[in-house]
């Protein structure tokens, strides 16, 4: 089910994109930063919080009818968990991982002199190839991630073709980790700069 | 300020955030409530095996060849993790087999060998301990494979001192193993063999080990290029991976490669010696508690370390070898503070 909804987004966001060849389509690079408080758990185990990070960049296609598409690369860093009256706890784990989303956006908010806001949401998925730290096992894993954004588009020197400006998210990413799972929420701050628009 | 520097400053206070919390995190405390039992092996002279005089002979006086001789530290190490779980409120069972002037059978006394028996019997003792309990079996001894399979060789596994014959039946496999530890109703298990070949016992789950089998065919690895390079087939082991709660075993060596004696000032095994460091050195992350990960990486850290500072002359007594751990999410603490 969930797969369908997400292969609708992507499909029909391709078919929008191509229908909408004669209207501005804008494409943007950016970078960010989140701080993460994944929370493991597993059947039979407890439910432990970590902490961990990461840093990422991205690209992403706004295309003219509100959707989006994005892909965003990066590291990550999550430490062991807290450990439980038993002794028990769950590995941390660093990773590369790569992304896709498909989103909405919405109408954007003029904010005064400051440019405007814009606020959408993604759904994606991602893949990780990993290892636990201080050990060298490597395994790899799947997620979904839901992120909600709001993007300040300040206008730069060249005027309002040339934008660019912080961002902030919301995400909330699922891993499925070797029987495992975690549910990683965090806080993303990233800087966004506008590469170009296409006519 | 204006806008754009308020967002740099806003992202960059963001960044130190998010390290502080790590870095916070590295400072929480643990007390651990539930019982702990340590089960401990250690054979240093085998049935049918005598040590004289610093000598090693089988008891029938034939000259020993290289093939297996009695171990000098297998009984310390066992005695010293015994100890070590002891001053950590584990209830311990240890049954140790150490240098004896004569190990004739006929004249040997000790009681409660350990034997494969006895560890069977021992760990029937924990069959009604509560499921939050978590039970660390050690052994320290001789390993060896058979057609692939590894075995960890307790006391009355040698039993042809002639031709130094090994007697499987008496020896413990990983499907021995999983078969004794079953019977426990708890899933926290730690195992930990201080053997030759004892990588074997040790299962990467749905991940893959980078660091070799025979540390001396590939000095360096590294689990992220592996990673990489073997995504597709990571991923589908990771969608396979049932979630079932194995024992976490750390191993002193690869399958395919000997552990050691350690040297006279280490009077233990090199992988104990520096497991028994671990305890009070290997807390990594300053939680007050050293977790089997963090014991393994500072064993595995320090064996490389003393490995590479061995001479050529060094190298007639020793060779590379590597400590390993079982894959998978979970851990378990070790030691505690």
């Amino acid at each position: 089910m969930r797969r369908s909804f997400l292969l609708a987004i992507f499909l029909s966001g391709i078919l929008a994109g191509a229908k909408a060849q004669d209207a501005t389509n804008e494409f943007d690079a950016d970078i960010s930063a989140s701080g993460l408080v994944p929370v493991s758990w597993a059947a039979d185990s407890p439910t432990l919080a970590h902490l961990g990070f990461d840093a990422l960049f991205g690209f992403e296609y706004d295309s003219p009818i509100s959707l989006q598409f994005r892909v965003e690369g990066g590291y990550l860093r999550v430490s062991a968990s807290y450990i439980s009256s038993d002794g028990e706890l769950y590995r941390g784990w660093e990773g590369l991982r790569i992304a896709f989303f498909g989103g909405y956006a919405f109408a954007p908010v003029p904010v005064g002199k400051l440019g405007r806001l814009d606020a959408s949401v993604l759904v994606g998925g991602a893949l990780t190839a990993a290892d636990y730290l201080d050990t060298a096992l490597a395994y790899a894993y799947p997620s979904w991630i839901l992120e909600p954004r709001l993007l300040l588009r300040i206008p730069g020197h060249g005027g309002s073709a040339s934008v660019q400006g912080p961002w902030m998210a919301i995400p909330c990413e699922l891993m499925f980790r070797a029987g495992a799972y975690s549910l990683v929420p965090g806080l993303s701050l990233g800087w966004r700069y506008r590469l170009g628009a296409i006519r | 300020m204006s806008l754009n520097r308020w967002c740099r400053v806003l992202y960059l206070g963001f960044i130190a955030g998010a390290l502080a919390l790590v870095f916070a995190s590295c400072a929480q405390k643990v007390e651990i409530t539930a019982p702990r039992y340590a089960l401990v092996y250690g054979v240093s002279t085998y049935q049918s095996m005598y040590l004289e005089s610093d000598q090693y002979y089988p008891y029938t006086s034939t000259p020993a060849p290289s093939k297996l001789i009695n171990l000098s530290y297998s009984d310390d190490d066992a005695n010293s993790i015994a100890a070590l779980m002891q001053g950590e409120g584990c209830t311990v069972y240890s049954r140790i087999k150490g240098d004896v002037i004569s190990n004739d059978p006929a004249q040997d006394s000790t009681p409660n060998k350990p034997t494969k028996a006895q560890m069977l019997a021992d760990i029937s003792r924990l069959a009604s301990i509560s499921s939050d309990a978590t039970v660390i079996l050690y052994f320290s001894g001789h390993g060896t494979t058979n057609g692939g399979t590894p075995y960890i060789v307790p006391y009355e596994g040698v039993t042809d001192a002639v031709n130094y014959s090994i007697d499987l039946s008496a020896c413990v496999s990983p499907s021995d193993l999983n078969g004794m530890l079953s019977q426990l109703p708890t899933k926290n298990l730690i195992v930990i063999f201080d053997t030759c070949y004892s990588g074997g016992f040790v299962s990467p789950g749905s991940a893959i080990d980078a660091s070799p089998q025979d540390y001396s065919s590939m000095p360096s690895f590294s689990a992220f290029s592996t990673a990489v390079a073997n995504f597709g087939s990571l991923l589908s082991a990771n969608a396979s991976a049932s979630g079932q709660k194995a024992p976490i075993v750390i191993s002193a060596a690869g399958s395919e490669e000997s552990s050691y004696d350690g040297t006279t000032a280490m009077q233990h095994g090199v992988f104990t010696y520096f497991l028994l460091q671990a305890a009070s050195k290997g807390d990594s992350n300053g939680d007050g508690v050293v977790t089997t990960t963090e014991a393994f990486a500072y064993t595995q850290k320090a064996i490389i370390s003393w490995g590479s500072s061995l001479t050529a002359a060094d190298y007639a007594n020793f060779a590379p070898f590597l400590p390993h751990i079982s894959g998978g999410t979970r851990d378990l603490v070790l030691f505690t503070d």
